[in-house]
C-alpha cells in the first residue's frame, strides 16, 4: 500500500471499497474492521497491534469529510457522495501509483458534472436565466445545495462546500458555453444573496 | 382654361335661422346653461384690473318663482359691470373665440362667446343684461322673437348707483356681505343676467334640484370649487355658497403620481398607426391626474356624475367623458372608483382645434381618440391596481376565517398525533419531536406516549415546550400558522407573506428550531380556491386539511429518521400509507362536522 496517502485518505478509501461491494450505507464498525484490515499497521489499538482502533483515527476523518461534502452520516451510518466517490477514485489511482491529480482546463469530472447539470434543471437557476432573479427565494438556495432546511449543520456545510469545489472545478475547466457561465454567476448570486441564511445555517460567517 | 380671377372679398350675410340651427345644437338644459353664465361672470372678474382675490369673485344666483302675473325669473349677478362699448365689441358678436378675453392676454373660460348668450335666447321668453358701470346703465338682450338689442331707454343712461340697483332689482335682495355697499359707494358696477320665463318652469323652481346639477357640472364643478357662488330663492339666501361635492379618496391611493402625456401617441386605424403629436414648441406636453374614490361612484347615484374624465384646455373644463365612456376601457367594474382630470392644451390649437361648441365632448377625431384610447390605458392600469388590492382585501378577510379552522386543526393535531406516532413508527412514544430535532438528537424515548393533552413525551433528549403563544424550542408539537395572517412569532409582529413560489407547507431554519410551519395561502391553489369558493367553503378546507396531513406525514418521517429507523423506499411508503390512514380516520371521527 502507498504510503502517499494520508491515514484520513485511507479511511475514505475503506468506506469506497465497502461502498463498491454494494452496501449504499455502511456501518460505522464496518468501516473500523475494513480500514485495519487494509492498513492494520495505521488503525491499530495503541500498544495492541491485532486489535482495531475504533476511536478517533476513523470517527474524526469521517466526519471531517462530511464536512468537505463528500461523505454523508445519519445515526453511524455512512454514505459515500458523488463528490465522495469521485475523490476516492482518485486517491485508489495515487495508491496505484497514477498520477491521481485532478487536471485543469480540460473536461468537468464526472461529480462536477453530475451538479452542473443539475443546476442548469434547477427552477432558479432558470428565472436567473431569463433575467427575473429578484423572484428567487430562500427554497432555491436549498434546492441548489441539495439539502433542506431541516438538514444538519454538517450535512449543510458538506454541500456548501461541494458546490464551492463544483464551481472552481468549472472555473479551471475553462467554460465556454453561456449556461455555464451562467451557473458561475448563479452560485455567486445566491452566496451574496442569502449570506446571512447561509451563515445561520452553517453556524458561523458564510465565507462566499 | 382657368379664368383669371379675383374675387372682391364681401362680408357674410347670416340669416338669424342659422342662430336657430346652431342654438337648438346646444340643447340646452337649465343646469347646462347655468355654468355658461357663471363662466361669464368669473370672465369679467378675470378681466379685471387690479385682479379680484378668487374669494371675492361672487357670483349670485337669484331664483325667483312664479306669481299671479310674475313669470318665474333667473338672476346671475357679478359685481363687475359692462360699458354700452363691450356690448357692441363683445357681447353682440357671435361665435367670437376673443370675445370672452375682450382681446385682453388673459385666459379666460369663454370658450367661442356663445353659451351664455344661446342659453338666454334658447331658453327664456325674454333675457336680458342689466349692467352699471361708472355712472351708466346698460340694458341689452333678447326679445319675446329672440332678436336681440339695447332696451330702449337703457343705452347708457346716467344712474346713481342707488337708482341702479333699484332698476335692477337687487337692492332688498340678500347680497354678499358689504357688496351692496360697494356699488352705492361707486366702488364696483354690476351685472344682473336675467332671464324671464324659463323654459319648462312654472311657478315654484326647483333651486335644490339645479344647483346639485350645476355643481356636479362639468363647466362648473371646477369653479364652483373655488369661487364664492351664492344662491338666492325668491331674494332670501338659500346656500350661502355653492360647495363642490367632496370626493373621500381610496386609502393607498392618495397620493397618486400625475401622469406626463407623451409627446406621441399612437392612432391605429384601418391596421395603420399614425404617431399623434401631443407637445410641441406652442403647446407643452400635458397630464393626467387620476383618482379614486372611496365608494364606487355607481351608475344612478347623485355623485355618478363625478365618474368622469375633465379635459382641461388652458383655462377651465373643454370637454367631459364619464368614465364608462372612455373607449376599449376594459377594468370596467374598479373604473367606477377613478376619476379624474387631463390637462391636454395642444386641444386647442386653432389649426387642430378639438373644441366643441358646447364643450362637452372633444370634436372627434384621431388626436381626441389617441388621447382617451391612452386615457383608457391609464385607467386601466389603476383598474388593475384597484382590482389587486380588492383581492387582497377579501383573501385577508378569508384569512380570517380560515385562523378559526386553522386553530381547530392545530388542537385536533395535538391531541392525536403522540398516539398516532406510537402506534404507527413502532410503538415508540415520541418524545417531542421537534425538540428532539433542536437539539439534534434522537429524539423519542422508548416509554408509551403520553395520553394527556399536551403531555410529557417520551425520554428523549429534548426538553418540552412551554406555555405561551411564543414557540419554545423543544416544543412538544408543531404550531401551524397560515402565512399574510398570522403574526410571525420571529418577527416584529408582522406576518410572513410568502411568495406563490415559495412550498404549500414552508419553514425557515428557525421555524424548524420552533417547531413552526406555515401554511402558504400566496400558493396559486390555495388563491384560486379562496377566490371562487371562500375560506367557508368545503374545497378550502380540504385544502387546509390536506395541508395539515402532509406536516403530520414530514413529522413522522423526520421521527423516523431520527430513530435511525431504515428508510428504504418500501418501509417509507408503508410508513406514510399507515399515518395518512390513521389521520384520515381520525379526521372523520373529529373532523367531520367542519370537512364533510
Amino acid at each position: 500500500m502507498s504510503p502517499d496517502l494520508s491515514k484520513e485518505q485511507k479511511v475514505l478509501l475503506a468506506l469506497y471499497r465497502l461502498w463498491k461491494e454494494g452496501r449504499k450505507k455502511v456501518r460505522y464498525e464496518d468501516i473500523v474492521v475494513c480500514v485495519f484490515k487494509d492498513y492494520p499497521a495505521d488503525f491499530h489499538l495503541k500498544g495492541y497491534p491485532e486489535f482495531p482502533d475504533t476511536g478517533d483515527a476513523v470517527h474524526k476523518p469521517l466526519y471531517d469529510y462530511r464536512k468537505r461534502g463528500m461523505v454523508s452520516a445519519s445515526n453511524k451510518m455512512f454514505s459515500l457522495t458523488a463528490h465522495g466517490v469521485a475523490e476516492a477514485e482518485r486517491l485508489l489511482a495515487v495508491e496505484k501509483g497514477r498520477p491521481g491529480l485532478r487536471e485543469t482546463g480540460h473536461r468537468l469530472e464526472r461529480d462536477a458534472q453530475i451538479e452542473l447539470d443539475r443546476i442548469k434543471q434547477l427552477e432558479g437557476f432558470k428565472l436567473f436565466m431569463n433575467g427575473k432573479s429578484e423572484e428567487i427565494i430562500d427554497s432555491d438556495l436549498f434546492e441548489y445545495l441539495g439539502v433542506s432546511v431541516r438538514s444538519a449543520r454538517n450535512d449543510f456545510i458538506g454541500r456548501l462546500e461541494t458546490m464551492k469545489s463544483t464551481i472552481a472545478a468549472v472555473v479551471a475547466s475553462g467554460p465556454k458555453d453561456p449556461i455555464s457561465v451562467a451557473a458561475l454567476q448563479f452560485h455567486d448570486f445566491l452566496m451574496n444573496r442569502f449570506a446571512v441564511e447561509i451563515g445561520s445555517k452553517a453556524g458561523r460567517q458564510a465565507s462566499v | 382654361m382657368d379664368l383669371a380671377v379675383s374675387i372682391v372679398e364681401e362680408r357674410n350675410v347670416i340669416d338669424d335661422h342659422l342662430l336657430d340651427i346652431i342654438g337648438n345644437e346646444f340643447k340646452f338644459s337649465h343646469e347646462k346653461g347655468l355654468p355658461e353664465w357663471i363662466k361669464n361672470s368669473v370672465d369679467a372678474y378675470i378681466r379685471r384690473d387690479p385682479p379680484v382675490a378668487d374669494d371675492e369673485q361672487y357670483v349670485v344666483f337669484n331664483f325667483r318663482d312664479g306669481r299671479k302675473g310674475e313669470p318665474p325669473t333667473f338672476d346671475c349677478i357679478d359685481f363687475c359691470g359692462m360699458t354700452s362699448q363691450e356690448i357692441d365689441k363683445a357681447l353682440k358678436r357671435w361665435g367670437d373665440p376673443k370675445a370672452a378675453s375682450r382681446g385682453q392676454n388673459k385666459r379666460v373660460f369663454g370658450g367661442h362667446g356663445n353659451g351664455g348668450k344661446f342659453y338666454m335666447r334658447q331658453m327664456f321668453d325674454r333675457s336680458y343684461f342689466i349692467t352699471y358701470l361708472r355712472g351708466k346703465l346698460n340694458v341689452f338682450g333678447f326679445n319675446e322673437n329672440r332678436k336681440y338689442g339695447f332696451a330702449r331707454g337703457f343705452k347708457d343712461k346716467d344712474c346713481t348707483p342707488s337708482e341702479a340697483v333699484k332698476l335692477a332689482g337687487i337692492r332688498d335682495i340678500a347680497l354678499p356681505p358689504g357688496m351692496l355697499d360697494r356699488v352705492l359707494q361707486g366702488k364696483a358696477g354690476f351685472t344682473v343676467v336675467r332671464g324671464i320665463q324659463p323654459n319648462k318652469i312654472k311657478g315654484v323652481i326647483p333651486v335644490g334640484r339645479l344647483c346639485e346639477k350645476v355643481r356636479f357640472h362639468p363647466q362648473a364643478r371646477k369653479i364652483v370649487q373655488r369661487k364664492p357662488i351664492r344662491i338666492l330663492h325668491n331674494g332670501r339666501a338659500l346656500l350661502e355658497r355653492l360647495e363642490s361635492e367632496r370626493v373621500e379618496l381610496r386609502p393607498g391611493f392618495e397620493d397618486m403620481p400625475i401622469m406626463p402625456i407623451p409627446p406621441e401617441l399612437p392612432y391605429e386605424e384601418d391596421s395603420h398607426v399614425d404617431q399623434i403629436e401631443f407637445a410641441n414648441k406652442k403647446y407643452h406636453a400635458g397630464y393626467l391626474r387620476l383618482m379614486v374614490s372611496k365608494e364606487p361612484f355607481g351608475r344612478n347615484s347623485r355623485i355618478s356624475e363625478l365618474n368622469c374624465i375633465d379635459i382641461l384646455g388652458e383655462i377651465g373644463v373643454i370637454a367631459s367623458y364619464r368614465i364608462h365612456e372612455l373607449p376599449q376601457l376594459k377594468q370596467y367594474a374598479q373604473a367606477e372608483f377613478i376619476f379624474g382630470e387631463c390637462y391636454c392644451p395642444i386641444l386647442e390649437d386653432p389649426d387642430e382645434d378639438c373644441v366643441k361648441n358646447d364643450r362637452e365632448k372633444l370634436i372627434d377625431g384621431p388626436k381626441s381618440r389617441a388621447l382617451l384610447r391612452w386615457v383608457a390605458e391609464k385607467v386601466d392600469e389603476i383598474g388593475s391596481k384597484i382590482e389587486k388590492e380588492e383581492a387582497k382585501e377579501r383573501k385577508l378577510q378569508n384569512l380570517k376565517l380560515s385562523d378559526v379552522f386553522n386553530n381547530i386543526l392545530n388542537t385536533w393535531k395535538n391531541q392525536f398525533m403522540d398516539k398516532l406516532f406510537g402506534e404507527v413508527l413502532g410503538g415508540l412514544g415520541i418524545g417531542g419531536s421537534t425538540g428532539g430535532l433542536g437539539q439534534d438528537g434522537t429524539g423519542g424515548g422508548t416509554g408509551g406516549s403520553s395520553d394527556s393533552k399536551g403531555g410529557s413525551g417520551g425520554e428523549g433528549k429534548a426538553k418540552g415546550g412551554g406555555d405561551g403563544d411564543q414557540p419554545k424550542k423543544g416544543q412538544l408539537h408543531p404550531v401551524v400558522l397560515l402565512s399574510s395572517l398570522n403574526p410571525d412569532p420571529f418577527g416584529n409582529g408582522e406576518t410572513l407573506h410568502l411568495s406563490a413560489r415559495h412550498s404549500p407547507v414552508y419553514q425557515r431554519p428557525v421555524d424548524v428550531e420552533h417547531g413552526v410551519y406555515w401554511i402558504n395561502t400566496s400558493r396559486p391553489l390555495a388563491t384560486a380556491i379562496l377566490e371562487r369558493h371562500g375560506a367557508e367553503s368545503p374545497r378550502w378546507r380540504e385544502y387546509h386539511f390536506q395541508r395539515f396531513v402532509d406536516i403530520i406525514v414530514m413529522e413522522a418521517l423526520h421521527t423516523m429518521e431520527k430513530k435511525g429507523m431504515e428508510l428504504t423506499f418500501d418501509i417509507v411508503e408503508n410508513k406514510i400509507n399507515d399515518v395518512i390512514k390513521s389521520v384520515h380516520d381520525n379526521a372523520l371521527q373529529n373532523l367531520s362536522p367542519f370537512l364533510l
